[in-house]
């Protein structure tokens, strides 16, 4: 099964089972309570119409007859969205990498300004770098524009699962918010065209 | 799968299958009717439902599980419901075999009833031998014991093939019973029968208002068809209805009779009743005709075989001479108590019981020519009988009879005068006189005959003027259409009987006598003239030196219920000295006829309706057979068969002075689809 919409997938699961299970019971000609199966039918037919509102929000040709063809469209949309996601995982690293090589560093101390546009260039290096992978890892946080603001905010412990998913994943990325203090940093003026 | 209860099953797994294909979409996510689907639902549950309650009805403390765990209950079940079938088909042949065993059967002849017991006590050790069998009985098919004899004695092939063929492969002897036994036969046990269901008690007085009511009018009906006559242009036909009819009011009369309460009668009062009944269509009156039929199927039968222009009520039908054939309906209608100077006649000449047949039909023949002279009288109607005979009814004399001197002819006429109205005594009532007088006669025609052969070898031969016969149906009853010739026909006693007389006329008519040329009417031509019962009779025949007789000729009847008949009319010549051919006369030719063929009817002429007389001349040689056949005259279809067919009969050689001649005759062949 896919983990694409889990939960209108599995909503859909469980009520059939449940009224496949009523269903076994009147087969067998036992006693049911029908108000009950009809509400497990009113359930599974609503699950299976959100599934299926949300199959042809993805594929809007998509056309199948049994659930096994469903699997297999599933499947199909499944990496559809995995390509669409990794992509958008790339051009969320390299946007933060040309918003880091944007900004200017401001410290009372010139090697300090060194340092830390040292450490800057790593990271930008490093972004680009993972952006380059065929899977990129996921970056924690807001849009570049607003990312280092939000990076700078991060306190631990409350943050300690951004800060390590972080830590974990860019480390250079995370040297440099951690010796990068707000004040410090500054927009470059755009260059009136 | 369970064998039991499969409509319930069948249904759950039914609505089961529907049900499975619409979850199947919803699991797919596919589009649905959820209504629909619901409604499915609702379905399965109910039949689940009805299952489960069938089953608790049959085992109440059953418990499962499963489908699985169903399938062993319902398996259960079906071996008991299977057991308890098996025993209600046992209980249902022994209560059929009590119901046989208690019921009687009544038939005019002992034979028959015995034999209608011994078919039915085997059929009850049948039945009771399939009741204690191991093995499980066939099913019977068909009603509840009290009822079963008479349904199936309504069974009819092919509607009922199904019953019979059931019947008839568990229950052979029972079959054979019941094929033998009809409905007025049995009379079922007083045994107490299970009351119908659901009805109010009725008014016991009201009841038995109702049940008379039912009598009178099945009494009505059967007197009303006993006083109609049928009229048809077939005697053969009239015979049949009539048989018919007769079962028809013996069916009415049995229901009439007895203890038990006759079937309630459709349609309206007997007066009314045959109209109705013979005005009854399918599809549109299949109710009515439906009860009658299962009601009274001899009546039934009668009407169906009926169409409404052949019913004459209350026994009026006289009919006109032109017209074919009337026959009365029954012996003691109402015509034939008008003339009891026949009937007495006719007993006194059967209760005699004459040692031959020849001499009864010597009476007969002698009688009608007694009663001969009266053939303005209407024609009485015959009573019935089943005697096909050879027939001639002339309807039309052609010919007027030129013969004999005025002298010779007023003796004969007198001497047939005198014999006339001694026969008439001796109708009246002395048979033996009678009787004696008849052989007087035939001796005197046959030395009449000597004396003609004679006179004629000195006066050479004459022409003869045949007398044409038209029969509409040679297998009219002879007595039937000479009776109403007569004042006082004298039924024939019997075929053989009328047989003889045929022959005996042809005998009188083969014995030339002298007197023919003379005497005006000849006794021959008074036996002919009798049997046939012209209209009209020739008042006053030209004489002619060289004519011979007025002979009307006979008919031969070739089988009875053949379309075709023949009228063989041969006229009388006198032997030529030239010519060594001797022409004969037709009674002559039809008492030497040994061998006879019937013609074909060509198909395409009775399609297209073609009929008539074909003419034929045809030369017997010495020894008895068709030398050779010239067709004078008639449809030229009709001819070739009527030829081949003669060329193939056989006479007894003819001779003249003692020495054997060849013979010519002419033929009447008659075709009628």
């Amino acid at each position: 099964m896919i983990s694409l919409w889990p939960s209108t997938i599995s909503s859909l699961n469980d009520s059939m089972a449940a009224l496949y299970g009523s269903v076994g019971k009147l087969k067998a000609a036992k006693s049911v309570d029908i108000n009950e199966v009809i509400e497990q039918l009113k359930m599974a037919a609503e699950s299976s119409r959100n599934l299926r509102a949300l199959v042809l929000s993805e594929m809007p040709e998509a056309s199948w007859q049994s659930r096994d063809e469903l699997d297999a469209l599933l499947e199909e949309i499944a990496k559809r969205v995995e390509a669409r996601a990794i992509e958008q995982r790339r051009a969320r690293l390299n946007t933060l990498a040309a918003e880091l090589e944007r900004g200017n560093i401001v410290h009372r101390r010139a090697v300090r300004v060194t340092q830390l546009n040292q450490l800057r260039d790593d990271a930008v290096k490093e972004l680009r770098s993972h952006a380059r992978l065929q899977s990129p890892p996921v970056l924690p946080g807001p849009e570049a524009d607003e990312w280092l603001e939000w990076a700078c905010g991060l306190n631990e412990p409350q943050d300690t699962e951004f800060l390590k998913a972080l830590r974990d994943g860019f480390p250079h990325v995370d040297e440099f918010v951690a010796n990068l203090e707000p004040q410090m940093w500054t927009l470059k003026k755009e260059t009136a065209v | 799968m369970s064998s039991i209860w499969p409509s319930a099953v069948t249904s759950l797994d039914d609505h089961l299958a529907l049900l499975s294909d619409s979850l199947g979409r919803i699991d797919a996510a596919r589009l649905v009717e959820l209504s629909e689907v619901i409604e499915q639902l609702k379905a399965v549950a109910d039949s689940s439902q009805t299952l489960r309650g069938l089953i608790f009805s049959e085992l109440p403390d059953a418990t499962w599980q499963n489908r699985n765990e169903l399938e062993a209950v319902l398996e259960e079940i079906a071996k008991r419901v299977e057991a308890r079938n098996i025993e209600q088909r046992r209980a249902r042949l022994r209560a059929l075999a009590e119901e046989l065993e208690g019921g009687t059967i009544t038939h005019r002849r002992a034979a028959r009833v015995t034999q209608l017991k011994e078919l039915r006590d085997l059929a009850v050790a049948e039945l009771r031998s399939q009741a204690d069998d191991s093995a499980p009985p066939p099913s019977l098919p068909g009603p509840e014991a009290y009822e079963w004899v008479e349904w199936a004695c309504s069974l009819e092939e092919p509607d009922d093939s199904e019953s019979l063929q059931a019947i008839r492969k568990g229950f052979s002897i029972l079959d054979e019973f019941v094929a033998n036994l009809e409905p007025g036969m049995w009379n079922a046990d007083a045994l107490p029968r299970p009351a119908p269901q659901g009805k109010e008690q009725v008014d016991p007085l009201a009841k038995l208002r109702e049940i008379e009511q039912r009598r009178a009018r099945v009494v009505a009906l059967a007197a009303e068809l006993e006083r109609g006559t049928i009229t048809h242009n077939r005697a053969a036909r009239v015979q049949q209805l009539n048989q018919l009819r007769d079962e028809a009011v013996k069916e009415l009369r049995s229901q009439s009779g007895g203890d038990r309460a006759p079937r309630s009668l459709p349609g309206p009062d007997a007066a009314e009743w045959i109209k109705w009944a013979c005005s009854l269509k399918e599809p549109e009156d299949s109710e009515a005709l439906q009860i009658l039929r299962t009601r009274f199927p001899h009546l039934d039968e009668f009407v169906v075989n009926l169409e409404a222009d052949m019913w004459n009520a209350g026994g009026s039908a006289i009919p006109e001479p032109p017209k074919p054939v009337v026959v009365a309906t029954t012996p003691a209608s109402p015509v034939a108590a008008k003339i009891p100077a026949v009937k007495a006649a006719a007993a006194s000449a059967a209760a005699p019981a004459p040692a031959s047949g020849k001499a009864a039909t010597a009476v007969a023949t002698t009688a009608a020519v007694a009663v001969a002279p009266a053939p303005e009288q209407p024609r009485p109607q015959k009573p019935a009988e089943e005697v096909p005979v050879v027939v001639s009814l002339p309807v039309e004399h052609t010919t007027t009879a030129k013969t004999a001197t005025a002298a010779a002819s007023k003796s004969v006429s007198e001497t047939a005068s005198d014999l006339t109205r001694r026969l008439r005594e001796l109708v009246a009532g002395n048979l033996r006189i009678f009787m004696i007088v008849a052989g007087v006669f035939a001796v005197l025609l046959l030395v009449g005959a000597l004396e003609w052969s004679s006179h004629r070898k000195h006066t050479g031969s004459s022409p003869v003027s045949s007398v044409e016969a038209k029969v509409p149906d040679n297998t009219a009853n002879t007595a039937a259409l000479t009776a109403p010739a007569a004042a006082a026909p004298a039924p024939a006693p019997s075929t053989e009987k009328t047989k003889s007389r045929e022959q005996a006329t042809n005998k009188a008519t083969a014995a030339p006598q002298p007197d023919r040329q003379q005497q005006q009417p000849q006794p021959s031509n008074v036996l002919d003239a009798a049997l046939r019962a012209p209209s009209a009779m020739p008042k006053a025949p030209a004489p002619k030196p060289d004519d011979t007789s007025a002979v009307a000729p006979p008919s031969v009847n070739l089988a009875s219920g053949n379309a075709i008949s023949n009228v063989v009319d041969i006229p009388v010549s006198q032997p030529q000295a030239s010519q060594q051919k001797l022409k004969v006369s037709s009674g002559v030719a039809q008492g030497s006829l040994v061998h006879q063929v019937a013609p074909v009817y060509p198909r395409q002429a009775r399609l297209d309706g073609i009929q008539g007389t074909v003419v034929l001349q045809a030369t017997v040689g010495k020894d008895g057979r068709v030398r050779s056949v010239h067709a004078m005259g008639g449809p030229p279809m009709l001819v070739q068969p009527a030829v081949d067919a003669v060329k193939q009969w056989r006479y007894k050689p003819f001779s003249l002075n003692g020495e054997p001649a060849e013979a010519e005759i002419q033929i009447n062949v008659k075709f009628t689809p």
